[in-house]
């Protein structure tokens, strides 16, 4: 039983950076009403899966970030497929680096990421 | 952190992991270039397929719109509580010219009826409308477009022009039952013909996802004034003509450009309009412009002027 209850807890908490990632990926495009925010939204999604990949790849998998990828085409409208490779390369290249990222500082965390984004963008 | 460093490093040093893990990257990878590849040569299945998808993204966007649209209200009042003696001021002063308006406002209505009588005049500012609620911020980097709440059952189409109370909005690009995305004006793909109002000069509103759309196709000897109203030329037949649109603007290093009434950034309320042109004199012309058929490629890529 208790080890019943130990799997699930542990698949909740498996689930937990692929789940706010597509919250995250939501929430950006919900319409806040509030003016300019568009121009300085943040690549929410983006931030999700560069967090998580450098924190714990093996929870970020390449599919949680193609359908991450995949759900903010949906919700953009955008040509399909592009949001999802553009993660997915996001996803990899960070694994790559990762070994300059990990444990290190909060602002080398960044650092990395402000060059992740100019990347993608 | 539950884990400590090391074992969380290990855990990613595991060689099975990461040959799984390149498998999958590799899978993804080609699925996702696939179906890019296939939105791009395919706009024709990929507009039916987003309107699908359209339909499935507005339940989630609604859920989690919920509290934010309670926060938005917040937002708002805590902004106009700042600036209320100020407004007040300013609205006073306001009302009384508007007082004054108004009556030359009835005058000239009056007259223009009893005017328009006479003449016999056909109304061609009346059309149908639906009224949806703006569900998506026009976020992306690459796309001005929102969701709307309103869709096939509620009678909108493709291709019909869209307006909230200030002006020009933009129009439907693909629609799901219930829900159809916007393309705004100030998309990259968005061109609307335009006239301006003062000097009835004629052009082409092009928007290059900045919020300020570029007017392209003037005239060279055309001369425009700043401030003046633009509004839709009706030609092409997408928009209904007389549509306001925005003013011309001056900017700072470059030609004039077009500041939208509409407010785009945050829509809240639009309106849909079920316009179509006045149909060619002769049905022979009719039948051999279809419609649909020769443009609906480009509406992938949607353009506004396609005659």
């Amino acid at each position: 039983m208790g080890g019943l209850l130990h799997l699930i807890g542990v698949a909740i908490r498996s689930a937990i950076p692929a789940v706010l990632g597509f919250l995250l990926a939501t929430l950006a495009s919900v319409p806040t009403g509030i003016e300019h925010l568009g121009s300085v939204m943040p690549a929410l999604a983006l931030i999700a899966v560069y967090y998580w990949t450098v924190q714990r790849p093996d929870l970020m998998a390449p599919a949680a970030a193609f359908l991450i990828g995949l759900w903010k085409d949906i919700l953009l409208g955008g040509p399909l497929g592009l949001m999802a490779v553009l993660l997915l390369l996001a996803r990899t290249f960070v694994v790559n680096q990762r070994q300059f990222v990990a444990g290190q500082a909060f602002l080398v965390g960044w650092m990395g990421f402000i060059l992740l984004s100019a990347g993608v963008a | 952190m539950r884990r400590p460093t090391r074992s969380r490093l290990k855990s990613t040093v595991n060689p099975m992991e990461t040959l799984a893990q390149r498998v999958s990257f590799v899978t993804f990878l080609i699925i996702g270039l696939a179906l890019f590849v296939f939105s791009k040569f395919n706009p024709q299945t990929t507009v039916q397929v987003q309107s699908f998808l359209t339909d499935a993204a507005t339940p989630v966007l609604q859920a989690v719109g919920q509290p934010v649209e309670a926060g938005r209200e917040g937002v708002g009042r805590l902004g106009d509580i700042i600036d209320s003696v100020n407004e007040m001021e300013r609205l006073r002063e306001q009302n009384e010219r508007l007082q004054e308006w108004r009556l030359v406002a009835l005058r000239l209505s009056e007259e223009n009826e009893r005017l328009r009588g006479i003449l016999r005049v056909k109304d061609e500012t009346d059309y149908p409308f639906v009224t949806a609620r703006v569900i998506s911020d026009p976020g992306g980097p690459f796309l001005r477009a929102v969701l709307v709440t309103a869709g096939r059952r509620d009678g909108v189409e493709r291709r019909q022009p869209v307006m909230d109370e200030r002006g020009l909005v933009g129009h439907t690009i693909n629609v799901g039952a219930a829900a159809a995305r916007v393309l705004l004006i100030t998309d990259l793909n968005s061109r609307v013909p335009i006239v301006m109002e003062e000097t009835g000069v004629r052009a082409v509103m092009e928007g290059d996802n900045s919020a300020r759309p570029r007017i392209a196709f003037l005239p060279v000897e055309a001369r425009i004034k700043e401030g003046e109203r633009v509004l839709t030329s009706g030609d092409g037949g997408l928009f209904p003509p007389f549509v306001l649109i925005g003013r011309v603007v001056r900017t700072e290093n470059g030609p004039p450009r077009i500041q939208p009434s509409a407010d785009l950034a945050r829509l809240g309320y639009v309106r849909i309009f079920d316009y179509s042109p006045p149909a060619p004199p002769s049905a022979e012309i009719a039948e051999e412009a279809p419609a649909e058929g020769p443009d609906a490629g480009e509406d992938a890529a949607p353009n506004g002027e396609q005659q």
